[in-house]
This record gives C-alpha cells, sequence and structure tokens, in this order.
C-alpha cells in the first residue's frame, strides 16, 4: 500500500538528458528557473515549453508519471488561479459581481502564474526523473566543496543525505512489514477518532524508531570497520567528468535563458 | 471440514503500472484440522504473498479465501475479525514488539479482540507457557531479551489470539539449532489437541522435512508440487530445477542411489538415515 509513494523518482535510462553530468544538470536546472522567472511574453513561456517537451520527450520518462507528479500539486494551482483572476486588480473588466471582478489582466496574470507553477515543477521534477540520487548528492557535493574553504563540512553533509535518501525506501518497507504483522495481531489504522487513530500509531512508530536506530548503529559500526573517517583524502569510486555533450547542453541552455531575456526586453 | 481454503488466487502488483508483477498465477491450497503444511519455495516464488491472504492482509486480485467455510471477503469491513482466527508470525517477527512488558505485548491481540482483562491475562500466562517463556519474564521490557527470547515472545503475541490456524513465515530464520528445535516444538505443542492446524514457510527443507505432513512447493507463483515428504522428495528433477536444494539426508540417499545402492531416498531426518544404511549394510544388497 505505501509502495505506491514516489519519492526521489528516480527513473532509471539511458537518454540524453540521463547522461548529462549531474553536476550540470543541476547548474541547467538553476538556469532554467532564472528563465522560468524571466519569462514574461507569450513567446517567451512558447519557448520554454518548446524546451520543455524536448526534454520530456528525449528522456523517454511516460508523460502519465509527469502528470501524476502535477496532480499531487492541483488544489495549489487551482487555488492559485482563482485567487489571480479574482484578487487582481485591472483596467479591462469583464465581468463583476459583488466583490468578484474579473479583469483581463487578471486573466492574463493568472494564466502565467498557472504556467510558471507547471514549468518549474516539471522542470525540476525531470532533474530527479532522470538523475540518481546518489549522483545527485555527489553532484550537490562538487558543486559545493569551494565551501570547504570556510570550514563548511560539505562532504559530511553530502554523505548524511545520500544515507537518509537510501534509506527512504528500506523505511518504507519496514513500516508495510510491522503494519502488517500488528493488523495480523488485529491492530486497527484506519477507524475511530482522531485521538484513537493517533494512539493506534504507537505499535508501529515504536518498532519503526527501534530498527531505525539499530541499523543506524549497524551502519555506524560497518563504516568505521572500514576505516571512514570523513571527506579528507578521499578518493571516488565514481569520478564525475564532463564531456562535450555537458557543455554544448550548458551552451544550449544559456543561450535560451538570453533568448527568454531577450523577448523580454522587446516586449514580444 | 476445512480450517482454510484458498481457491484459484491470482494476485497481481501494481496493475496496470510499468511496475505489474504478477505475485501468485492460479494457486489453490487448504489446510485440515491436525496438519502442518510446509509451504517452500525460492525467494519471490510467492510465498509470502500467499500466506498474506490467508488472514485477510491482501485481497487477490482473482479467487476466493475461505476460514471455516466463511468467504473472509464477503464483508470487506468486517475483515479483521478473521485475523484472530487465522494467526500469522512474520519473518523475524521479534521486529513487532513495543510496549513496556513482555506481559502488555502479548496482550496486544486478545486485547484487540476486546477480551477482558482477566481472560486475557490467562490467555497471556497460558501463551507464555506454551512457547517456554519463563514467569519472570513477563514482567520484563521485550527489548532487554536475547534474541531468540524476543521470537517466543513475538509468537506467544499470536498464540494468545488462538487461533485455529497458526502461520509462521520462516519462524527459525537466525536462530541456532536449539532454537529451532524450540520452536517447531511449539508448533506442535499447539497441534496437539487435533483441532487446529499450522503452515510453516520456508526456504529450508531441512526443516520442514522433519516436521511437516505435507509439503507444497511453491515455483514463481505456482505450486509446482505438493504431496507428503516423501512424495515430494522424491521429485529430485523438479525441485532443483526450482532452485531449491533436498534436505541434507535426502541428497546423502539419492546420490547412494546414483551409486547404486537400493537407498531409501524417503528418509525424514538423520536418525531414519542412519537406520536405513544400517538395513542396507545388513542386507548387504547392492541393487
Amino acid at each position: 500500500m505505501l509502495k505506491n509513494i514516489t519519492l526521489g523518482q528516480y527513473f532509471p535510462g539511458n537518454s540524453l538528458i540521463h547522461r548529462i553530468d549531474a553536476r550540470f544538470k543541476l547548474i541547467l536546472t538553476a538556469l532554467f528557473i532564472a528563465m522560468v522567472f524571466c519569462a514574461k511574453t507569450p513567446a517567451g513561456y512558447g519557448l520554454i515549453a518548446a524546451f520543455l517537451i524536448f526534454v520530456v520527450a528525449d528522456s523517454r520518462i511516460p508523460p502519465r508519471l509527469i502528470l501524476k507528479s502535477l496532480r499531487s500539486i492541483l488544489i495549489f494551482i487551482v487555488f492559485t488561479a482563482v485567487l489571480n483572476v479574482f484578487f487582481t486588480k485591472g483596467e479591462t473588466v469583464l465581468f463583476s459581481w459583488r466583490f468578484l471582478t474579473v479583469s483581463r489582466e487578471g486573466i492574463v496574470f493568472a494564466v502565467s502564474m498557472v504556467l510558471r507553477i507547471v514549468f518549474l515543477i516539471v522542470g525540476t521534477s525531470m532533474l530527479t526523473y532522470t538523475t540518481s540520487p546518489i549522483l545527485l548528492t555527489d553532484a550537490i557535493e562538487a558543486l559545493f566543496s569551494p565551501l570547504k574553504k570556510l570550514r563548511f563540512p560539505v562532504h559530511e553533509l553530502a554523505m548524511m543525505m545520500s544515507i537518509a535518501l537510501r534509506f527512504i525506501p528500506t523505511l518504507i518497507e519496514e513500516t508495510d512489514k510491522i503494519m502488517s504483522a500488528q493488523k495480523s495481531r488485529g491492530a486497527d489504522f484506519e477507524s475511530g477518532n482522531l485521538f484513537r487513530r493517533v494512539k493506534s500509531f504507537i505499535p508501529l512508530l515504536i518498532p519503526l524508531f527501534v530498527s531505525a536506530f539499530r541499523r543506524a548503529d549497524e551502519l555506524a559500526t560497518a563504516m568505521e570497520s572500514r576505516c571512514y573517517r570523513g571527506g579528507d583524502g578521499r578518493t571516488r569510486y565514481r569520478v564525475m567528468r564532463s564531456a562535450a555533450r555537458d557543455w554544448v547542453a550548458l551552451g544550449a541552455a544559456a543561450a535560451l535563458t538570453a533568448g527568454v531575456v531577450v523577448l523580454r526586453i522587446f516586449g514580444l | 471440514m476445512e480450517i482454510l481454503r484458498a481457491e484459484h488466487i491470482t494476485h497481481i502488483y501494481s496493475p496496470k503500472t510499468p511496475f505489474e508483477q504478477k505475485a501468485l498465477d492460479d494457486v489453490s491450497f487448504s489446510v485440515s484440522p491436525g496438519e502442518l503444511v510446509g509451504v517452500i519455495g525460492h525467494t519471490g516464488s510467492g510465498k509470502s504473498t500467499l500466506i498474506s491472504h490467508f488472514n485477510g492482509l491482501l485481497r487477490p486480485t482473482s479467487g476466493k479465501v475461505f476460514v471455516e467455510g466463511e468467504d473472509i471477503w464477503a464483508q470487506p469491513k468486517q475483515i479483521r475479525r478473521f485475523r484472530f482466527r487465522v494467526g500469522l508470525v512474520f519473518q523475524f517477527p521479534e521486529y513487532q514488539l513495543f510496549e513496556e512488558t513482555v506481559e502488555k505485548d502479548i496482550a496486544f491481540g486478545p486485547k484487540n479482540m476486546g477480551l477482558s482483562a482477566e481472560e486475557t491475562a490467562e490467555r497471556v500466562r497460558e501463551a507464555a507457557r506454551s512457547v517456554g517463556l519463563d514467569e519472570s519474564l513477563l514482567e520484563k521490557s521485550p527489548f532487554e531479551l536475547s534474541g531468540g527470547q524476543k521470537r517466543r515472545v513475538a509468537i506467544a503475541g499470536v498464540i494468545a489470539m488462538r487461533p485455529r490456524l497458526l502461520v509462521l513465515d520462516e519462524p527459525a530464520a537466525g536462530l541456532d539449532p536449539r532454537g529451532r528445535d524450540e520452536i517447531f516444538d511449539t508448533v506442535r505443542a499447539y497441534l496437539a489437541s487435533g483441532e487446529n492446524a499450522a503452515v510453516v514457510v520456508s526456504h529450508s527443507m531441512d526443516d520442514v522435512a522433519r516436521t511437516a505432513s505435507r509439503i507444497v512447493v511453491l515455483d514463481r507463483g505456482r505450486v509446482a508440487l505438493e504431496g507428503s515428504p516423501a512424495e515430494v522428495f522424491s521429485h529430485r528433477d523438479v525441485i532443483e530445477s526450482t532452485g531449491l536444494r533436498l534436505p541434507f539426508v535426502t541428497r546423502v540417499m539419492h546420490r547412494l542411489r546414483d551409486r547404486g545402492f537400493a537407498a531409501d531416498v524417503s528418509v525424514r531426518d538423520l536418525d531414519e538415515a542412519a537406520d536405513a544404511l544400517l538395513r542396507l549394510k545388513g542386507g548387504g544388497g547392492r541393487a
């Protein structure tokens, strides 16, 4: 039942998007976010949409999956749209009833806000769809490594992140198992009032915490017995190397961002 | 009457997604009072999926499950009452303990049944005795106990519900030989009255060979073999093709037979094997 949760929703593949270096993908995502916020004109939005469609098509991620990730924030999108339609003050009033007024500007603004949200969600989830969590933390570590000079524990934070990510599926599986076991003893997680329901989760949470601590302890022992002592002088199994395609992708994205900015300046 | 009957169960995980997987494919299964059925199969053969249907944790994609003649999915809202009639003990059940004391933990099931305090207390004591837990342990925290003791507490927690059918998933995993024998002794004692039945899931043939009255071999979601241990173990080729190994003594006997001795391949444990070999030696007969 908990298996349907997609988190760190990596979708393995071998497309161009999949193969781009994770560090570049992170930068590209940042550029993409900037691009979305720069866009103001229909042509600008069109350009971004075309880019996004290209990325999605290339990655071979089923569009159904992407629509599913949008569905979870559907309420948020609708809320934004409704709020902007009714509460943006505009000059060309199209419709008015009591305190509700709908103006042309309001509709335009609502549409652009909705587009922005959709672009941001789809664009950033393309990063997590096509990059494995481990590569992603490696990339974050690499990009933030200059902070090491300021004694910022970049490696340790990245390690903590990858361990946390690694254990999400394990803990979900564990939760599922403990739930089944307690249900087999007649535990009821579904009925009763709020107080009873919260109380019914105790038989689930205590074993879950106990096992999380046990796993943490075992992992610490395993790491220590292999002489793990942090990032200093540590070499890597996966060495990140940039290829020509990474620079090309970066150049293309930069050009696209410039295009969006130009479109905005000229108001096209 | 059969305690449990599962008819043509098919179970598909995440249907209509790219992750669709048929875990069970038209499996029929029944257990009568007094039986100890061993379910064996390789990892991923559908053993755990199958037993999760017995008390309604999973609903079959198609097929029906009857407990003492009642279709358990006739009223889905009432499914909880079947959990008390078919007691499921999962793999590594010691990880599900949560109460402050052993006594309270064993009482979790009976309390969920809505039994009175006296009835609960009596069942707890009886269940603890039946798994060989000393009364002095009842007041302790379950987290202070040893691994084997914890497992017995968890099994007692299910036995205290007095299910007609006791289902154990890999009850001996990770225990030393003595701990393993104790668990199987508990199961046999549970069956002594003749009214109850048990299903033991394992991937180890040796465990079930000695105790089970009937064996079901699962392979990729289907029943590959079914019958008495002697019948099942005579199909060496089928068993080995499912990635399992025959019990150690059976393998020895098969090996002898391959070499031309008239060895009895239906022996169930070391003692029987020794007797059979002595007979063979006494008769002196090469086949």
